[in-house]
């Protein structure tokens, strides 16, 4: 049987206050390197935060607290592309319709900001299996070290060493014809 | 503007234009939103955790009364008075047996079903009291692997999400990892699973029903099969078979009929078993809504 127990609210609530101050933009960032609309993102963020914080265990290491919100977030966001994107136009498919810069078929206006190679690089990043996904954005937008990368997946240090050099040789391959 | 050359740079480049055309839309509301879901899920846990005090209670209680009768009914006589000429006769209390003492039932509020279930199939089927029960009759049931072996559960960030390693055959190979959920009812049902063979990236849904289905797969001969089976009676609706990689990983494109059924669906993409001892080794499998 799952035991729950919960953080005293109080404590929560200036924790959490803190934690979103710290946190919540570059969390939404960050799931934005994996999904195109901000919305969902945001959704993703925010449910990221509610999982942690209803469970005080993960409240006792406050230097573990980044590491937890950044893995739910990437949870969040493989389930979302796992589950919700059937019912929309994925994301991806999105960023390669608008080769031709930010039209009406581009609701979040993202493309607008990129330039081509700018949308192959996410393209491909988008596509690879999702811990080299993972640990390349960690990596390469957070600019975590691979501690750090290892604490968020949930993983050994030496496997995100090979995540990394295995989603690089892929994006490499995938953008050959790109330059 | 000038654009790196080297690929680090490149996805440098890319993360950092990304990230600088984000900006969250309302931060005080997403912290207020996220304040009351945990206020009201809170709530909802209290509910929960005083509701089954609340019932043990009332077993308790009833338990209680029933001992005490089947108690009284084997002493209760009345100690003669000092007057033999008043003395009363022993009296006896109606005999209560421990049987025909039952506990008024009791009901449960109706307990929504997890929506995005995969398995098993349909309402009112099997319950599966652990994460490993659930995640190897899937493998059984769902994909036909009679020798299917579950490894010991692990924890993923969310607290109601398990993972359980399953190797389908018994022999080491073809493994894939089942996502498996704490449903509101108490049980564990499956919500996902991830073959290490085939990733699926992308899932589209065109106007006229018809699925296109994108990713990375690795296959004997490169071949394997998509599947779109109905939930409520586990039929196969839609099909496509499909080609990536044979020995390493490739992108494969799949575009499947619109699904026959009434939904919501699964969509199954199966690693073929070439040793006849399965229907399959492995398969990814996602919801897909109606």
């Amino acid at each position: 049987m799952m035991v729950v127990v919960e953080a005293p609210e109080e404590v929560t609530g200036s924790a959490l206050a803190q934690a979103h101050r710290d946190h919540y933009r570059s969390l939404v960032k960050l799931a934005a390197l994996l999904i195109d609309d901000v919305a969902l993102c945001e959704e993703i963020v925010q449910e990221a935060f509610v999982s942690v914080f209803l469970r005080s265990r993960r409240l006792d290491d406050p230097s573990k607290l980044a590491a937890y919100l950044r893995s739910a977030v990437l949870n969040g966001a493989r389930s979302s592309l796992r589950r919700r994107m059937v019912r929309e136009r994925p994301a991806t498919l999105r960023l390669v319709s608008t080769d031709e810069g930010a039209g009406p078929t581009d609701p979040t206006g993202t493309s607008a900001e990129l330039d081509a190679d700018q949308r192959a690089v996410l393209l491909a990043l988008r596509a690879l299996p999702h811990r080299q996904r993972d640990a390349l954005a960690l990596r390469f937008w957070g600019e975590l070290s691979e501690r750090e990368i290892a604490e968020a997946l949930g993983i050994a240090a030496g496997t995100v060493k090979t995540h990394i050099a295995r989603g690089l040789a892929a994006l490499a391959i995938a953008l050959e014809d790109h330059r | 503007v000038s654009t790196p050359t080297d690929l680090e740079g490149r996805l440098r480049d890319a993360a950092d234009a990304r990230a600088r055309a984000v900006e969250p839309d309302d931060e005080g509301g997403a912290l207020r939103s996220i304040e009351a879901t945990i206020a009201s899920r809170r709530r909802r846990m209290k509910v929960g955790f005083l509701s089954a005090a609340a019932a043990a209670l009332v077993v308790a209680v009833v338990a209680g009364l029933a001992v005490a009768r089947v108690s009284d009914s084997a002493t209760v006589t009345v100690a003669p008075t000092t007057d033999p000429a008043t003395t009363l006769p022993p009296t006896t209390a109606p005999p209560t047996t421990v049987g025909t003492t039952t506990t008024p039932p009791t009901t449960s509020p109706p307990v929504a079903p997890l929506t995005t279930a995969i398995f098993p199939f349909g309402a009112g089927g099997t319950r599966y009291d652990t994460p490993e029960l659930a995640a190897k009759a899937f493998a059984v049931t769902m994909l036909g692997n009679p020798d299917a072996v579950a490894r010991p559960s692990t924890a993923t960030a969310d607290t109601d999400v398990r993972a359980v390693r399953i190797d389908p055959l018994g022999a080491g190979y073809g493994q894939m990892t089942v996502e498996v959920t704490h449903a509101p009812a108490g049980d564990w049902v499956v919500t996902g699973s991830q073959s290490d063979d085939i990733d699926v990236n992308t899932v589209d849904r065109a106007s006229d029903g018809s699925i296109t289905v994108t990713g990375m797969s690795v296959a004997f001969e490169a071949s394997f099969r998509i599947e779109v089976r109905d939930l409520a009676t586990g039929a196969v609706v839609s099909e496509s078979h499909v080609m990536g990689g044979s020995t390493d990983k490739q992108p494969f494109t799949a575009t499947l009929a619109a699904p026959t059924g009434t939904g919501p669906y699964a969509l199954v993409a199966l690693v073929p078993d070439m040793s006849g001892r399965a229907i399959t080794t492995s398969a990814t499998v996602s919801f897909l809504a109606a």
